[in-house]
């Protein structure tokens, strides 16, 4: 059985690594979509800049959310759908 | 997990400010010295405070020097001297596509042979690519480190529930309250500049963390995007064959005529001594914040005025702005020692916010037994705080004192990591009563000391001959000064602060111990 | 000059909202500024339209980018010197 302590300590180290991974990885994923998107509207250089501005402030808005979800099975539900949903969209773009 | 949104995330600012805290620090201090890197540079190079610069002759000399030694060239990139950089710094591609670069004397053209000082580029680039490590590697730890500060000042609003009403509280010498106090108000009067300053350092280096999409659109060489965002895109030139410039003077009617007396900030020439050469001339005064100082484009061979090719499109100038925000390029000397100021306050704000989580976990434990974890903090508390300005002033010292044995090495940078290193091995062997005193007062002590020592070395290597010539020098030694003061009125109120937070950590104990007394009975 | 006067209305916005700042209502009812509690939110709206002068007259001094980085830059020693000045900062060491 393992003690409360060692427990709270994992619970931790999974709130800090869900948000900071899985969120990195979702940025990572949002900023070639995004470019993908702005391409057809903007130069290169442009479209680039612009999606890799927008990412930033997702990942800041996704680490202090993921620390506002109380819910640690809520908070990997919407972490690893957001994540597979733009995995989903980064394949089909290509 | 805390039981409310304020909770966590005051538990996320406190964690995220603790562990990334001493490098933030570090980040902000060296970051505020850049503002002055110039200045101090010119300080570390006393040989250079009395080159009398004028700007028609700087030009000159760099384009004959480069007309000279770099004809065939493909590019050529002159950074004009001022009176901050009183030296012309220029740069240019050879044929073979490798780089070259000279300092040389405005006046004369000569090749300068520089103290080996880095002056204060070596806090410049301590600042966004630290040191010792490779410089992706440190440039990815300083954006991480900058990520966490904006989770950190986000967190810190979220957390701080009565920011508007407690916005002029300040009590000093109240123990906990006291730091809480101080942080609260270093942080949230400059927290437009902290949002800015932290954003903006993060989105310049993007393509360090986010290199993806430069790699998906320009597969062939991803840094391509840097010519594109800057500037237009041009048509390849085919079949350029030489032809002969223009002479400096020739080119630079129209922009007499059009800028009238001004000051110039860089020259570049594309393509020298062909049919396509390209001249173009900015403007030293920057006013916007979008680094879009006055450029005139001309053809060199022709002198016919050209369209410009700097890219202006909204998103361009957005990154022109970022750039442009962190930088500062725009600010006067005013505005420039506000910013100077405002960094410094970003020191005070996460040095507060250290001292305030040793305080509170002092007061949190239940006995007077040290703890490890908590010994370890105040110790690199204070190797930070004091520590790291005692480094700074222990890199001018050995500046001057290579200056006086004149050394051929240079042991600046390793003075500055030995001096730090020893605080921090001193710290850990002192008790924590005198800490603070012994720090602060080897601190003072350098800082009144600088001065002087600067004054004798100047003299005695005849490189002032009076009080008349060793102002501009001054004007940096007058910052010490302050600071000296500073750490002086620091070094008179540390006992009080002490013994207020001592008698609230015996006051907590003494209620403690009662309820252990009963538990164990 | 025009830069002084600009510190003088941000001076004068920072103290009006600051005596009629809720830890300070009690205090300024008994003084001789208790006129600033008679219309709070009249006294309110004037501060902000000194602090906006102040804004205006950067903006005019320096364009308006460069005059909006500055008004927010030179409010913080102004504010910090202003919060200095008006608490009780001595220490009472036995």
């Amino acid at each position: 059985m393992i003690s409360s302590t060692v427990q709270y300590h994992f619970t931790v180290l999974y709130r800090f690594i869900l948000p900071f991974l899985l969120g990195y990885a979702c940025t990572a994923l949002l900023a070639s979509n995004l470019t993908v998107l702005f391409y057809l509207l903007f130069p290169k250089a442009e479209a680039i800049y612009l999606a890799a501005f927008i990412s930033i402030l997702f990942f800041v808005s996704f680490v202090i959310s993921s620390f506002c979800i109380h819910s640690l099975p809520k908070l990997s539900l919407i972490s690893i759908s957001l994540t597979t949903g733009l995995a989903a969209i980064y394949w089909i773009a290509g | 997990m805390q039981k409310s949104i304020r909770q966590s995330m005051a538990w996320l600012h406190s964690w995220t400010g603790l562990i990334f805290g001493w490098l933030l620090f570090a980040i902000f201090l060296m970051g505020s010295l850049s503002y002055y890197r110039h200045d101090i540079s010119l300080w570390m190079q006393p040989s250079l405070a009395h080159i009398q610069v004028n700007q028609d002759t700087a030009i000159q000399t760099a384009y004959q020097y480069l007309e000279q030694h770099a004809p065939d060239a493909k590019t050529w990139f002159m950074n004009v001297a001022n009176e901050q950089k009183p030296v012309n710094q220029i740069y240019w591609q050879r044929s073979d596509g490798a780089y070259e670069n000279k300092t040389l004397n405005p006046n004369t053209g000569q090749e300068l042979n520089l103290a080996k000082t880095q002056g204060g580029d070596f806090f410049y680039q301590l600042h966004f690519q630290l040191f010792g490590v490779p410089i992706l590697v440190g440039r990815l730890i300083v954006s991480l480190a900058a990520f966490i500060m904006l989770i950190a000042l986000i967190s810190g609003v979220i957390t701080h529930k009565k920011i508007l009403t407690d916005f002029f509280t300040l009590r000093a010498f109240k123990g906990q309250r006291s730091y809480l106090d101080f942080h609260n108000v270093s942080s949230v009067i400059a927290l437009p500049f902290f949002l800015t300053i932290t954003f903006t350092g993060l989105a310049i280096f993007f393509y360090l963390y986010l290199p993806w999409g430069m790699q998906k659109l320009y597969p062939e060489n991803n840094f391509q995007y840097f010519e594109e965002i800057n500037a237009k895109i041009t048509p390849k030139i085919e079949n350029n064959s030489p032809a002969q410039m223009q002479s400096i003077h020739n080119l630079m009617q129209p922009l007499q005529r059009e800028w009238g007396k001004t000051e110039y900030s860089t020259i570049n020439v594309k393509n020298p001594n062909t049919e396509q050469a390209q001249i173009t001339f900015t403007e030293a005064k920057d006013h916007s914040i979008t680094r879009n100082q006055a450029q005139i484009t001309l053809n060199a061979v022709t002198g016919e005025k050209l369209s410009s090719t700097k890219n202006d499109s909204a998103i361009a100038t957005l990154n022109a702005g970022v750039y442009g925000l962190h930088m500062a390029t725009f600010a006067q000397p005013l505005l420039r020692l506000v910013l100077f100021f405002s960094g410094l306050l970003g020191c005070v704000m996460v040095a507060s916010g250290l001292l305030l989580w040793s305080l509170k976990r002092q007061l949190q434990t239940k006995t007077e037994k040290s703890h490890v974890g908590h010994y370890l903090v105040q110790r690199l508390n204070i190797s930070a705080i004091i520590g790291l300005p005692i480094a700074v002033l222990g890199y001018f010292y050995a500046n001057r004192i290579g200056l006086l044995i004149q050394s051929s090495q240079n042991y600046e940078v390793m003075s500055f990591f030995i001096i730090w290193l020893s605080i921090f091995g001193m710290s850990l062997c002192i008790k924590k009563q005198y800490l603070w005193k012994i720090n602060l007062g080897i601190f003072i002590a350098l800082a009144f000391l600088l001065p002087i020592f600067n004054f004798f070395i100047l003299l005695q290597q005849n490189l002032i001959q009076g009080l008349v010539e060793f102002w501009p020098f001054f004007k940096i030694d007058l910052f010490m000064i302050i600071f000296a003061l500073l750490a002086i009125f620091l070094y008179r109120n540390i006992t009080p602060i002490q013994h207020k937070a001592q008698s609230r950590i015996r006051t907590k104990l003494k209620i403690v111990e009662p309820e252990h007394k009963e538990e164990g009975c | 000059m025009n830069i002084l006067v600009s510190f003088l209305f941000i001076l004068l916005g920072v103290w009006g909202l600051y005596r009629i700042s809720e830890k300070q209502i009690k205090k300024t009812r008994l003084s001789k500024w208790s006129i600033l509690l008679v219309y709070p939110q009249t006294t309110r709206v004037v501060c902000l339209l000194s602090l906006i002068l102040a804004l205006f007259i950067f903006i005019q001094k320096e364009g308006a980018s460069i005059g909006f980085v500055s008004f927010w830059i030179f409010s913080t020693p102004l504010i910090f010197i202003f919060i200095l000045s008006m608490n009780e900062l001595k220490s009472f060491q036995k």
